[in-house]
């Protein structure tokens, strides 16, 4: 990795350097579509396909970090049933706006990789799920960008006189965190609530409408065109072994330029900081949520310390996850950032489970009663128990992913959390009467 | 293929869950959303089991099985998970056990004491659900709700009728019917039993009673002819609840509404509590030994060859077996229990509810064909068994004459009026002669002249697709009930014989009754005697018997609106001499026809024996003893007999009845085919005008459930007609008006017009449980429209 | 959820549901529900009893399957709001650049409570963050996006949406 000079934006975000960066002609004018009229005149195999995406070592960009290779080689390509590929364009991991940009500023990068995808696997349908608050916003962008390719003959029936048909259409969701969960968004697109379903069977055996099925993230297919075209060695170039090629961060916080980066992995968190404009009013950093709200919280002074790529950040106790880095200063209140973050995934549970349905509420409720100054030390005692009820035990990740971050919180700010019980403590004797028992304790 | 669960050894087929494993092996895990009746749901996470090699607890009931996998059910991370579970269900649930019905025989409670924590650390508010009815069945609690969905799967999946959803999301979401609506499929009542909290009760018994208090008496269910098995909770001698016994060959867990709440009707005010008798010409109750009495007096007083006796198709083998012996014991042959039938054209040809194949295998089957039949609310247990069959691909074609709603799709619906039945089924026997003329097995078989004199050349397309439905496929034929007093029954019948032995087809005849088979077997009939044996002096049918105004008529547990033949046999009873009732209920307006009246038992307060359309016997014990002065029917019949003469050991008890009637008709292979005879074709239909169609509602197909208040406040049968947009127009009625006029001969009835695309055409669709429908005139006659 | 007697859904909806059910294998009628009620709700506003009951007719659905997926995704408004919809995220990222007080600023010069609606405008309770962190405290009206908002800006917005009325 060069030591100075960061690489910036050179895939997902290529087309930025361009006036009107979302547009069919531009995105060509970079070479967009060769890969795949490249593989369409047949002069690719889908085993090759895979097997270029295996080596590059991309891994999904939606959270969970799967090689994506991998995914795609769990279809079974000996079987004559229907098959899908699903773009997960539910973006809504809190901190995390980078897939908008893609879907904004290059949709056909998306386009190109998900026919290719397509293709690798055998689908000949593809569907792009679209959170429902896009409608009015990038939804139009990335369906103009549809049209246009249609227009081209580079989707559909008999594509460029190929016999390859790909029909590729855009869905719209109406707001639900959990429907980014790939199986609730399954669920979603059958025209059900977004419940995820229990896994075994996983969607690549039996998916959308029971065929098999692959899900991936916006900014992992929209990696594709480029992988291909410029071949594994290119996106291996940069980043670590494990942790190979470029990653989009979508920084937030109290940062003087927040913005979405694409840089290689393993680049220094400090020059992530950097490019993102340092802190704002030069505060000190007091604390990085590295990977979106799910993932635990890391001390400023750790990630100070900390390369960005998925090795380093979880030595450093936490999780890359979606790439959503939200960066808090010295001011911050941690009992009231948890207090949100909580408040999230109690309003998010899709209710389906008992102890994610169940746990979310408590844990909120109990925050709260501390936030307000009426917590107890029993009430912390028991906070700090319930993360560890819920994780591992629910159907879906959002149990573990609102179970994570409380921990994290109490674990590394625990003296904020005491804090507000200890002022407490000195009105105690009007409102909680149950608590005297406690005083006494602390006495 | 073996696994090892808690270290005893347990071999599973592909596919099976840790679950049913363990469930077989008798290793019990704990579980709230799982049912083995119900989809997958894996959303309560109580059953979570320590899997050898994964640190993450695993949901036994979703989890497949792999060759020599290790599993653990008690360790500490399976049972610290479920104690996980368990708390987090119990935060927000009321912990009102000490009030709650459930309170006893609760999952919920039970699974608190084993894996729950001593003292809830949960200290927040709890959720609270607001209720509302969902109609007079079930009573909610939603409070208690744990969010397992096993209530919104059985409507969806074994029901067929989605009645409660899942609302909102996250801790707020909502166990609730859509719109606050009421809850009215058949089987609504199962869901009460398969929720595991208080938060489904039956309203009838609510807050009535504690489980512990409870006696426990299996049962057999008397509304319709499956004979579905349940349990009677009694409670101080009365029925307190019903629920079903689990019997894998007919009901499995399940039982219709009907059955469930049927129990009601014994409290109700219009029991016969003491014997009646009329002394100068006033009703008054007297003893026993009195009724007696005046039975033997004025019986012998009449002319035997002159009197007739009617039994009701649900009453026991037993009694039935009793009535026929005692009246043929003083030689009165004119005997019969079909009073809802139309005409009696051909004796010979016994229509007795049967079906060809087991309830059980009704869910392999490939093809159904319904004739006219609202199988879903008529017999709810058949109808769920081709739901089943429909879940596995089955197709379901129905002829009828009216649209009925079913918990199946139907995939060709062919709507007739009920004067082209008849011809609607030659078509289709035109249609298959003509296809299977190579079948070399049907060389013998020869189409009654009669019939093919009615071919009329090529059919209509989806008779076509019909006919080869039954043909290509291993299919059932289903005549309903409902045709019963359709002129054509039995012509119905010899069609459906020939149908199905050119297609090499099953058939069932459905009925009403819980044991109108017994009633055929014990010879309950004019020209038959035990076993279906001829007899020497055939008697008169119930129709000759009515329009013959005999000088004395014995009815058994029958009401008159019971009869087809309702207002002639009100006119030969007031002309009779002597009229005999043995009655569970009487309302005022039948009394007055009686001189005699016995309070006899119900079903509930005597033991007994029905057969069910499958041809299997079940017995039944007695749950509480007779209420007030009645008593069991074989008690009294057997009194009657040895008042009147016979040869009757006075220590007779109800197990030597049972074996002498087993004995007597055992022999009989009741279900073996008939031969058809080559008979001469009458068609019946009254062609050319306007005809009366409609059936009864479901709660009021017998003397008990008509009196099951809860029941019969799920739908109020009104005074209302149904007749199709064409005919309306047809006969120049005023739609804009919403009354019409109809008029069978000299009756005239004025009701609240409804515009039903669901009738067929030229008919008049009237539901007859209504009181006012009851002087109107009779099903599949003529009947005349006008505005008001 | 209001009860309202009747509704017919306008021709023009139909039209587009069907085409969107084009996307679909044929005997698939179900994923048309969302998209059918994003239809309605641009035309109503807000979602009723006969809306529900329209849309399972026309697709040939349990209206309690329809209902279910109304009362499950946030943008499905079930009680009456006002003409615009305001939604201030106010998760992590927003909250750490100020969107509590840009969400007080609003509640009071719309002189509405979050959650609540006047006639003509609704001001969402929005926990879901919008996905547009790197532009906070950033809101939706009628879902278009506003970024890096200041009290100026917001005066703006609404003068600009006063007037377009
Ligand atoms: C609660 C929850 C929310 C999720 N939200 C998103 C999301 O908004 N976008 C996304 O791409 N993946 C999301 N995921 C991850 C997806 O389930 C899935 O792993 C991903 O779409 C797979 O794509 P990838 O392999 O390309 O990363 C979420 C997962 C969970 C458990
Ligand atoms: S973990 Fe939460 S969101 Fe996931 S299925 Fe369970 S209740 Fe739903
Ligand atoms: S019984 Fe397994 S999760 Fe409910």
């Amino acid at each position: 990795m060069m030591e100075d000079k960061i690489r910036i934006n050179e895939l997902c975000y290529s087309t930025l350097s361009s006036d009107k960066p979302n547009t069919f002609e531009t995105y060509v004018d970079q070479g967009g579509y060769s890969t795949w009229k490249k593989i369409v005149s047949s002069s690719m195999s889908k085993k090759e396909i895979i097997e270029l995406v295996l080596k590059s070592g991309l891994r999904g960009r939606g959270g969970a970090g799967f090689p994506t290779g991998r995914k795609w080689s769990f279809i079974n390509q000996d079987s004559e049933d229907i098959k899908y590929l699903v773009c997960n364009a539910d973006e809504s991991e809190p901190g995390t706006c980078k897939d908008r940009d893609i879907l904004r500023y290059n949709p056909h990068a998306l386009i190109e990789g998900m026919l290719i995808a397509s293709y690798a696997i055998g689908a000949e349908v593809a569907y792009c799920y679209l959170r429902g608050e896009f409608i009015d916003d990038v939804y139009s962008t990335f369906k103009t960008a549809l049209y246009d390719a249609y227009d081209n003959k580079l989707i559909g029936k008999n594509i460029l006189n190929s016999n390859i048909n790909i029909e590729l259409h855009d869905l719209i969701g109406a707001g639900a965190y959990i429907v980014g969960e790939e199986t609730a968004m399954l669920e979603s697109i059958e025209g059900k609530k977004g419940f995820p379903r229990f896994k075994p069977p996983f969607p690549a055996v039996k998916g959308l409408f029971g065929r098999p099925t692959i899900i991936n993230n916006v900014e992992t297919l929209a990696s594709i065109p480029k992988i291909i075209e410029n071949g594994p060695e290119w996106f291996n170039s940069v980043g670590t072994k494990d942790s190979p090629g470029f990653k989009c961060f979508s920084v937030s916080g109290h940062v003087n330029k927040p913005g979405n980066y694409e840089i290689p992995l393993g680049t220094p968190f400090k020059k992530l900081l950097d490019l993102a404009g340092g802190m704002k009013n030069g505060k000190k950093i007091k604390a990085v949520i590295p990977g979106g709200s799910s993932v635990p919280v890391v001390p400023g002074e750790i990630m100070l310390e900390t390369n960005m790529d998925y090795e380093s950040i979880t030595k450093a106790g936490s999780l890359l996850g979606s790439g959503a880095v939200i960066i808090m200063d010295e001011d911050t209140n941690m009992v009231e950032v948890i207090h949100r973050i909580a408040r999230f995934y109690y309003s998010e549970s899709c209710g389906q489970c008992t102890p994610c349905r169940e746990g979310t509420g408590w844990m909120y409720k109990i925050i709260d009663k501390i936030l307000k100054g009426n917590g107890t030390l029993e009430d912390l005692k028991t906070l700090e128990s319930i993360p560890n009820m819920i994780s591992g035990s629910t159907i879906c990740a959002l149990g573990d992913a609102a179970a994570m971050p409380v921990e994290s919180f109490i674990k590394n700010y625990k003296e904020e959390f005491l804090n507000y019980i200890k002022t407490q403590e000195e009105v105690v004797d009007n409102n909680y009467t149950n608590n005297k028992e406690f005083v006494m304790q602390q006495k | 293929m073996k696994i090892k669960i808690n270290n005893k050894e347990c071999s599973f087929n592909k596919g099976e869950t840790i679950i049913q494993i363990a469930d077989r092996n008798g290793i019990h895990i704990p579980r709230f959303c799982y049912h083995d009746k119900l989809s997958i749901a894996a959303n309560c996470r109580m059953c979570l089991v320590e899997q050898v090699g994964i640190n993450k607890p695993q949901p036994a009931c979703s989890t497949p099985a792999m060759e020599d996998q290790e599993y653990f059910t008690k360790s500490e991370l399976a049972s610290n998970s479920q104690k996980n579970t368990m708390e987090f269900l119990l935060i927000n649930h009321p912990l009102d056990c000490p009030v709650c019905d459930q309170g006893g025989m609760c999952e919920l409670q039970d699974q608190a004491l084993m894996h729950g924590r001593v003292k809830s650390r949960y200290e927040q508010e709890k959720r609270i659900v607001m209720d509302y009815k969902i109609g007079p069945l079930i009573t909610t609690n939603m409070t208690r709700c744990i969010h397992c969905t096993r209530c919104v799967r059985f409507g969806e999946e074994i029901a067929g009728i989605k009645e409660f959803g899942a609302f909102g999301r996250g801790e707020g979401m909502e166990i609730r019917t859509y719109l606050k609506s009421a809850i009215d499929s058949p089987m609504s009542g199962n869901m009460i039993d398969i929720c595991p909290v208080g938060a489904l009760n039956a309203a009838p018994s609510h807050m009535k009673g504690r489980t512990w208090e409870l006696e426990e008496v299996k049962h057999i269910s008397s509304h319709d002819c499956v004979g579905s098995n349940m349990d009677l909770h009694v409670l101080d001698n009365s029925v307190f609840r019903v629920v079903p016994h689990e019997n894998k060959k007919i009901n499995e867990v399940w039982i219709s509404d009907r059955d469930r709440f049927s129990y009601e009707a014994m409290e109700h005010t219009d029991r016969v509590k003491k014997p009646i008798a009329k002394i100068n010409g006033r009703h008054v109750e007297v003893e026993w030994e009195q009724a007696f009495e005046i039975i033997y007096e004025k019986i012998n007083k009449v002319k035997f060859n002159k009197s007739a006796g009617f039994v009701s198709a649900n009453s026991t083998v037993e009694e039935q077996y009793l009535f026929q012996k005692w009246l043929r014991e003083i030689n009165i042959n004119n005997i019969d229990h079909r009073v809802s039938q139309n005409k009696f054209e051909y004796e010979d040809e016994l229509i007795f509810p049967k079906i060809d194949i087991n309830i059980e295998e009704i869910e392999n089957i490939e093809s159904v064909l319904l004739i006219d039949s609202n199988i879903t609310y008529e017999q709810p247990i058949l109808s769920h068994k081709i739901r089943k069959a429909y879940l596995k691909n089955a197709k379901i074609n129905s002829i009828h004459s009216y649209s009925y709603n079913y918990n199946f799709d139907i995939n060709n619906s062919f709507l007739v009026n009920p004067n082209q039945l008849a011809e609607t089924l030659i078509d289709i026997v035109e249609y298959l002669t003509i296809i299977t003329i190579n079948d070399k097995s049907l060389k013998k078989f020869t189409i009654p002249d009669g019939i093919k004199k009615k071919f009329k050349g090529l059919s209509n397309k989806k008779i076509i697709e019909i006919s080869n439905d039954i043909l290509t496929k291993n299919s059932l034929i289903i005549l309903g009930s409902n045709l019963k007093n359709h002129p054509d029954y039995a012509f119905f019948k010899i069609l459906i014989d020939i149908i199905s032995t050119l297609t090499k087809s099953n058939k069932a005849y459905l009925g009403n009754n819980s044991n109108e088979a017994g009633a055929y077997l014990t010879g309950c009939l004019p020209n038959k005697t035990e076993a279906l044996r001829g007899i020497k002096n055939n008697g008169l049918n119930v129709y000759d018997s009515i329009i013959g105004n005999m000088e004395c008529y014995i009815i058994y547990n029958l009401e008159l609106i019971d009869f087809y033949y309702y207002s002639e046999l009100k006119n030969s009873l007031e002309q009779a001499k002597f009229v005999l009732g043995f009655q569970n209920f009487i309302t005022e307006e039948e009394k007055s026809y009686y001189d005699v009246i016995l309070p006899l038992a119900t079903i509930f307060e005597s033991p007994g024996t029905f057969i069910n359309i499958e041809g299997q016997w079940q017995s039944f014990v007695q749950a509480c003893q007779p209420h007030h002065d009645s008593k069991e029917g074989w008690k009294i019949l057997t009194k009657l007999r040895s008042i009147f003469g016979a040869n009757v050991e006075n220590s007779l008890d109800y197990i030597d009845i049972l074996n002498e009637v087993d004995s007597s008709i055992r022999d009989y292979k009741p279900f073996e085919n008939l031969e058809y005879k080559n008979i001469d074709i009458k068609n019946n239909s009254h062609n050319g005008s306007l005809i009366r169609s409609g059936g009864s509602s479901n709660y009021y197909i017998d003397n008990i459930v008509r009196r099951a208040t809860s029941l019969n406040n799920v739908s109020l049968s009104k005074n209302s007609i149904s007749v199709n947009r064409r005919t309306l127009e047809q006969n120049n009625i005023d739609m804009s008006k919403n009354k019409v006029l109809v008029k069978q001969g000299e009756n005239s009835l004025l009701a609240e017009l409804i515009i039903d695309e669901n009738v067929s055409d030229d008919c008049i669709y009237i539901i007859n449980s209504n009181k006012e429908h009851y002087d109107l005139g009779k099903q599949y006659e003529p009947i005349i429209i006008e505005n008001v | 959820m209001e009860n309202m007697n009747s509704y017919n859904i306008p021709g023009e909806i139909c039209n587009k549901i069907n085409k969107w059910l084009l996307k679909f294998p044929s005997n698939e009628k179900k994923p048309a529900i969302i998209y059918g009620l994003h239809q309605i709700q641009k035309e109503s506003k807000y979602i009723q009893s006969a809306h529900v009951d329209a849309l399972a007719e026309f697709l040939n659905v349990e209206k309690i399957d329809v209902y279910e997926i109304a009362a499950f995704y946030s943008m499905f408004e079930l009680d009456k709001v006002g003409k615009h919809t305001i939604s201030v995220c106010t998760n992590v990222s927003c909250m750490l650049n100020g969107s509590d007080e840009i969400l007080s600023y609003l509640e009071k010069k719309l002189k509405i409570k979050v959650g609540c609606s006047s006639d003509k405008f609704f001001l969402k309770d929005e926990r879901e963050c919008l996905a547009a962190c790197a532009g906070a405290p950033m809101m939706q009206v009628n879902h278009k996006y506003y970024e890096n908002l200041t009290k100026q800006k917001i005066d703006e917005i609404i003068r600009d949406l006063d007037d377009g009325r």
